[in-house]
This record gives structure tokens, C-alpha cells and sequence, in this order.
């Protein structure tokens, strides 16, 4: 009576997963029982179908995943492209504008100036930088649709005090939703609220959204003008990661 | 050097979280693009070519992610590899070049042909139009169960069954819906029955 092997053994063999004594005995069927070869080859053409649709279905995702890439890439060049530019202008007016200050004022008018000046440049820094997160927001719970797309709404249309609890009503649902946490953390960054901005960019452990977390972390310091807290963190963001660019030129402009 | 969070990108594709797969695809896309597409720009190809190669490069890796792939270099470096070996070989099909120029200098060995985990052929393809029409759940678990190799009691998770027995006995019989529907139409459309004469 020869031995019977269920779907699960028959689909670890077309995944090329068995193994050892099992594969022995499974290929030892298919040699000497000609129906039962007969029926795991058709099986092998249904599995690499289902292969073909499952790299079609990828295949699509991934042109979408494309599009979202080079969307947010583009916006990324055009910003550094613009940035650089203002704030090279801005320094070489306030540089003139301080020659002329040492001649024609005393000493005390120029330190004035260049305390203005650094207030400034870390608003500045601030102000040229950060964008508020404009990726998608997903949420498992299907019946939350409306209720996300009403607060996204919101968010877009900087109403971030109304957009801010509907958010956190979100996050109850799904306490560990990155995308929600971000959202969230912008909100209060926005609304100046600093401390609970802090906490909830800290509490980002997703690592796939972590290095978003951690550069509106260093943007929550730098709009308080804590330079060393910012530049310790935008230290710390690696190349590839997130912002990495825009993490240098601060650090160099600081 | 395998960084720590290429580790866990690397556990997020194999595991059956697709939202969290796609974030991971995601990722990996933003970091190994731009650098294959310099490599086949530079080596007779287009943008489109790129997109072609990178796209199959990442399927392949997929799914050797999901065959239990171990990584000793960086996902990047290793999907260059990759992708360096699909489109030298194109070249070389197309009879464009048979060298190509690098512009990275970590390569790895592949131990495996990358193509191998891609499917090409006709009948193949063939199959998908009727797996389309077995209906939504039946075509999602065949694709969970053989192209994303996920287990029962993952597939269970993902269609919201109780139990994983539950999705095996829905797998087992969406798959006798299926072999019954191919065998039947494989008498009438004799492009498939052409496909089953040759396989079997």
C-alpha cells in the first residue's frame, strides 16, 4: 500500500521545501506510480500559474510603488534645489547690511545684529526645511475610512487643532500605525505644542518609519532653536535613510 | 556588512503583513533604485529598461527571500548583483554587448541564477486568465499558498479564517475547483490543452 501524502507534503514539494527522507520517499512515488506523476505534474503547472499571477499582481504594485518613489524624490530635489539659494541670499544681505552697520553704528548695534541673526537663521533653517507628511495614511479598520479621509482633509487644510484628536481617536484602534504617529507628531509640531511632539516622534519603533520620526524630531528642535538637541539627531541619520541630505546641509549651515 | 535594518526588512517580506510588506518594497525601492538605474544607463540601456530589469530583479529576490535567502551584504548590493547578472544578460540575448561597466564597486557572488525564480513561459500565463475566474478568495490563497509560500495558519490570518484547518480545507478545494476547471476547458481551448500535453 504505498504511502499517501497530503496537499501540505504535495505543496512543500512544489515550493522546493521538502526535504531529506520526505523528498526520498515522495520522489521514489513519483518514479514508480505513473497516475500519481501524472497528478503532481499538473499540480506543477497550476503552481507555477499561480507564480506568474502572483509576479503579475507584484508587478503592478511595484509601477505603483515606482510612482509614489520618484513623486517624493522629485519633491525632495526641487526643495534642495530652492533652499540653498534663499538662504545664501538671505546671509549675504544681512552680511552687507552688518558692513554697513560696524561703520556707521557701534559695537553693541552690531552684537544686537548678529543675535537677530541667529534667532533668525534657526526659524529660518526651520522654516525652509520642514514640510509637513504628505505620504498616504493607511488604516486596517475598513469602517475608519471616512473618518481618516475627513481628518486627512483637515490636515491638509492646516486645521491641525481639528484634524489632531480625530487622528489620536485613530490611533486608539491601532496604537502601533506609524503613519497615524507621524500625522499626529506634525499636528502638535504645528499647534507649537513641543513637548507632546517630542514624545509621540519618540514613540515611532516601526522601523520603517522611524528615520521619518526621527528627522521631524530634530524639526521639532530646531523650530524651539535647541541646535544641540537637532544636530545630535540629524548626526545620527545615516546615508540612504530619510532626509540624509537635508540633515548635512543643516548641520553644515549650523 | 548586513545592516540591522536590513535584517528587519528582511523578516518583514517574508512575513504575511502585506501593508507592511509593501512599505518594506517600498523602501528597498527608494534605496537600490537610482543606483541600478545608473548602472544600465551607462551600459547601453533606457529608463525603461531599468525599470524593466529592477522590477524583475526585485520579484527574483522576493522570492528567494521567501525560499529562506540568507544575506551576508547589504540588500542594495546584493539586488545590484542581481540585477547586474538579468541585464548582462539581456545584453547579451539582444547581442547589444556581451561586458558591462560597473558603477558599484561591492558586488557579491550569486550563488543561484536569479532568473530561475521568475516564470516566462506561455502556458504559464495562460493559467493566470483561469485563475482569475475561480473567483476572489480562491485566487488570493493559491497566490498566498505558492507564490508567497505562506503558510495555513498565515493564510488564516489574511482571509480572516478561525482556524488554519480552515484554510487548508479552502485551499484543498479551491485547488479541486481549479484542476477540475483546467482539465475541463483544457478540451476546449486548445492553446491550454496544448500547454497540458506538454507538461504532463
Amino acid at each position: 500500500m504505498p504511502q499517501e501524502f497530503t496537499q501540505e507534503i504535495i505543496d512543500q514539494y512544489l515550493n522546493k521545501k521538502l526535504r531529506g527522507e520526505q523528498l526520498e520517499a515522495f520522489e521514489s512515488r513519483l518514479n514508480s506510480d505513473a497516475d500519481f506523476k501524472k497528478e503532481i505534474e499538473l499540480q506543477a503547472y497550476i503552481h507555477r500559474g499561480a507564480n506568474k499571477l502572483g509576479e503579475d499582481e507584484m508587478r503592478s504594485k511595484l509601477k505603483k510603488i515606482r510612482r509614489e518613489v520618484l513623486k517624493s524624490d522629485e519633491k525632495r530635489s526641487t526643495e534642495t534645489k530652492v533652499v540653498p539659494l534663499a538662504r545664501k541670499k538671505k546671509i549675504r544681505s544681512i552680511l552687507r547690511w552688518s558692513t554697513a552697520a560696524a561703520i556707521a553704528l557701534a559695537v553693541g548695534a552690531l552684537i544686537y545684529m548678529l543675535t537677530t541673526y541667529q534667532n533668525m537663521s534657526n526659524v529660518d533653517l526651520y522654516a525652509s526645511y520642514y514640510q509637513p507628511y504628505a505620504e498616504e495614511i493607511t488604516v486596517r479598520d475598513a469602517g475608519a475610512v471616512t473618518q481618516i479621509s475627513q481628518a486627512i482633509q483637515l490636515y491638509k487644510d492646516k486645521k491641525y487643532q481639528e484634524a489632531l484628536p480625530v487622528f489620536k481617536q485613530l490611533l486608539i484602534a491601532e496604537p502601533d500605525n506609524a503613519e497615524l504617529q507621524l500625522v499626529i507628531g506634525i499636528c502638535q509640531l504645528e499647534l507649537d505644542n513641543f513637548d507632546k511632539a517630542s514624545q509621540t516622534f519618540s514613540s515611532v519603533t516601526n522601523p520603517l518609519y522611524k528615520d521619518q520620526a526621527q528627522w521631524y524630531l530634530a524639526m521639532t528642535f530646531l523650530k524651539q532653536s535647541d541646535l544641540g538637541s537637532a544636530s545630535t539627531i540629524l548626526d545620527s541619520i545615516q546615508e540612504g535613510e530619510f532626509k540624509y541630505q537635508e540633515a548635512q546641509e543643516i548641520l553644515k549651515e549650523m | 556588512m548586513l545592516r540591522k535594518k536590513d535584517g528587519e526588512l528582511l523578516e518583514i517580506l517574508r512575513g504575511p503583513d502585506e501593508l507592511s510588506r509593501d512599505r518594506a518594497l517600498t523602501e528597498v525601492y527608494r534605496r537600490a533604485y537610482s543606483m541600478i538605474e545608473r548602472m544600465i544607463l551607462n551600459n547601453n540601456g533606457s529608463v525603461a529598461d531599468a525599470e524593466d530589469i529592477f522590477h524583475d530583479g526585485l520579484i527574483s529576490f522576493y522570492k528567494q527571500v521567501q525560499n529562506g535567502l540568507q544575506l551576508t551584504c547589504a540588500i542594495k548590493t546584493y539586488l545590484y548583483s542581481v540585477c547586474r547578472n538579468l541585464w548582462l544578460k539581456r545584453l547579451r540575448k539582444t547581442g547589444r554587448s556581451d561586458r558591462l561597466e560597473d558603477m558599484h564597486n561591492e558586488i557579491v557572488e550569486l550563488d543561484n541564477n536569479p532568473e530561475a525564480f521568475l516564470v516566462v513561459d506561455e502556458c504559464a500565463s495562460l493559467l493566470t486568465t483561469y485563475l482569475k475566474k475561480l473567483g476572489e478568495d480562491c485566487r488570493k490563497i493559491i497566490v498566498y499558498a505558492y507564490f508567497d509560500q505562506y503558510k495555513a495558519d498565515e493564510i488564516a490570518k489574511l482571509m480572516n479564517y478561525a482556524t488554519p484547518q480552515v484554510a487548508r480545507n479552502k485551499k484543498s478545494s479551491c485547488l479541486k475547483r481549479f484542476r477540475e476547471m483546467v482539465l475541463s476547458r483544457g478540451e476546449t481551448d486548445s492553446s491550454l490543452k496544448q500547454c497540458l500535453e506538454t507538461y504532463l
